[in-house]
């Protein structure tokens, strides 16, 4: 690159791959949640939420002190994913991806939930009276009828995923070349005096997060005009 | 017996003002057109989701050509996939993603009848699609009909599945007289084609017949 020499682009492909899987935890898990919460009754179901929305409120050195504790080498969690992998979660790119998924899960569960209230139940009725199950209704009725509003959804949960540092700090930390994603490296050019590198990386980031949430308004705006007409 | 014999009691608490609501119905439906009609607010549509399955009575037991579909003694409550009652509401909730085809598809791959080749369905659904006059909108989205043909599309999706009744939340409201005329004309030969319970909530007295 002639623009930016000598830039390592490792934390740029890090994020990117972090954000991405943190995105697929965020759309399959999250979606379910959002389901469960939108359309079942159960006892404990205001504290789920709560539960959830704790991360937004929480402050991430709590949450990743949290996740230290809960993930850490010590304890059974910790043990498990070490048998599994082979290797422990703390201080690897893997447990980047945990803090990213905290990060955007949160408002992407709250507004999905939103969003999954907002399909007619009539639908999701008809399709229950000509014999459908749950699961049937929910992938060919619910999914495809609230599909705009979830992956515009989808695309801020990538953005979100992608500026995580707080949590990312304590639970990957700050390895170069293994661990650092653009956050942090833009907070570790920062701290050592390289103005250069972090100006190119806040660049970059910017520029990223924008052309993601430039296209995703558009289909907000398309779906709002669909359903007026 | 034949028909529907639903006896369902049913509280709902206080609304805003204090008021509780107390539903208590005995309604028995012989094969045939049945009405419902009185004033809002009186259960009429409550009546229709329990029956559906929609909404748990209280206590109560509901009988639909002898099957049992609710009973607070015996600790039945059927789920609603398993009742075969063909609903149709007030803007008929055809899929709009899916278009008349496909809406008719996946009624006959959810119903009763989804064990019977691919070929019968096929012939299922254009036999149905024929008799409604569908066959040339098949490939339209329900945004692309004019109120009559999303009725007509509305009910072939009901019978394709095979229900065992037939339970309708004011089908015609906001619909003008024409259009009224033709959908009870469309509802009177769907009677005489399924021999089964049909039970229709109106508020126009004129409706009954």
């Amino acid at each position: 690159m002639s623009v930016a020499p000598n830039i390592d682009w490792f934390p740029l492909w890090l994020s990117l791959k972090v954000a991405t899987l943190a995105t697929a935890f965020v759309l399959s898990l999250g979606t379910f949640l959002a389901y469960v919460l939108s359309h079942k009754n159960f006892r404990g179901k205001n504290l789920l939420d709560a539960l959830i929305t704790l991360p937004l409120v929480l402050p991430p050195t709590v949450l990743g002190y949290y996740l230290l504790v809960l993930v850490g080498r010590a304890s059974p969690l910790g043990h498990l994913y070490e048998a599994t992998f082979g290797q422990p979660l703390v201080f690897t790119w893997q447990a980047a991806v945990v803090a990213a998924f905290l990060h955007s899960a949160p408002i992407y569960i709250k507004a999905a939930r939103a969003v999954l209230e907002g399909v007619d139940y009539r639908y999701e009725w008809a399709a229950h009276s000509l014999g459908a199950s749950e699961w049937k209704t929910f992938w060919r009725v619910t999914l495809p009828l609230a599909w705009r509003g979830l992956s515009s959804l989808g695309t801020l949960s990538f953005a979100r995923a992608l500026g995580d540092f707080g949590v990312t700090i304590m639970v990957a930390g700050n390895i170069p070349g293994r661990t650092q994603t653009l956050s942090v490296a833009i907070y570790d050019a920062v701290e050592s005096g390289n103005g250069r590198l972090a100006r190119v990386l806040v660049l970059i980031v910017s520029v990223v997060a924008l052309s993601l949430l430039w296209p995703a308004n558009f289909v907000t705006r398309a779906r709002r005009s669909g359903t007026a007409a | 017996m034949n028909g529907i014999d639903a006896r369902l009691l049913k509280r709902l608490p206080a609304d805003r003002n204090g008021q509780e609501f107390k539903l208590d119905v005995h309604l028995q439906a012989e094969p045939g057109i049945t009405a419902l009609f009185g004033p809002s607010g009186a259960g009429k549509s409550l009546t229709l989701n329990c029956i559906a399955g929609f909404a748990r009575p209280d206590a109560g037991r509901i009988l639909v050509d002898d099957h049992i579909y609710f009973d607070d003694a015996a600790g039945v409550h059927l789920a609603p996939q398993r009742r075969r009652c063909g609903y149709i509401f007030q803007d008929h909730a055809l899929f709009p993603h899916m278009t008349v085809r496909e809406n008719l598809r996946f009624a006959v791959s959810s119903s009763a009848t989804k064990g019977s080749s691919g070929l019968n369905r096929r012939r299922r659904i254009n036999e149905l699609l024929e008799a409604f006059e569908l066959t040339e909108l098949a490939s339209r989205k329900p945004t692309q009909l004019s109120g009559g043909q999303k009725q007509r599309a509305a009910l072939a999706r009901i019978l394709v599945s095979e229900p065992r009744v037939l339970l309708l939340d004011e089908p015609t409201r906001g619909l003008d007289a024409r259009l009224r005329d033709s959908f009870y004309q469309l509802l009177k030969e769907t009677r005489d084609r399924l021999r089964a319970s049909i039970v229709l909530i109106t508020h126009d007295t004129q409706e009954c017949f």
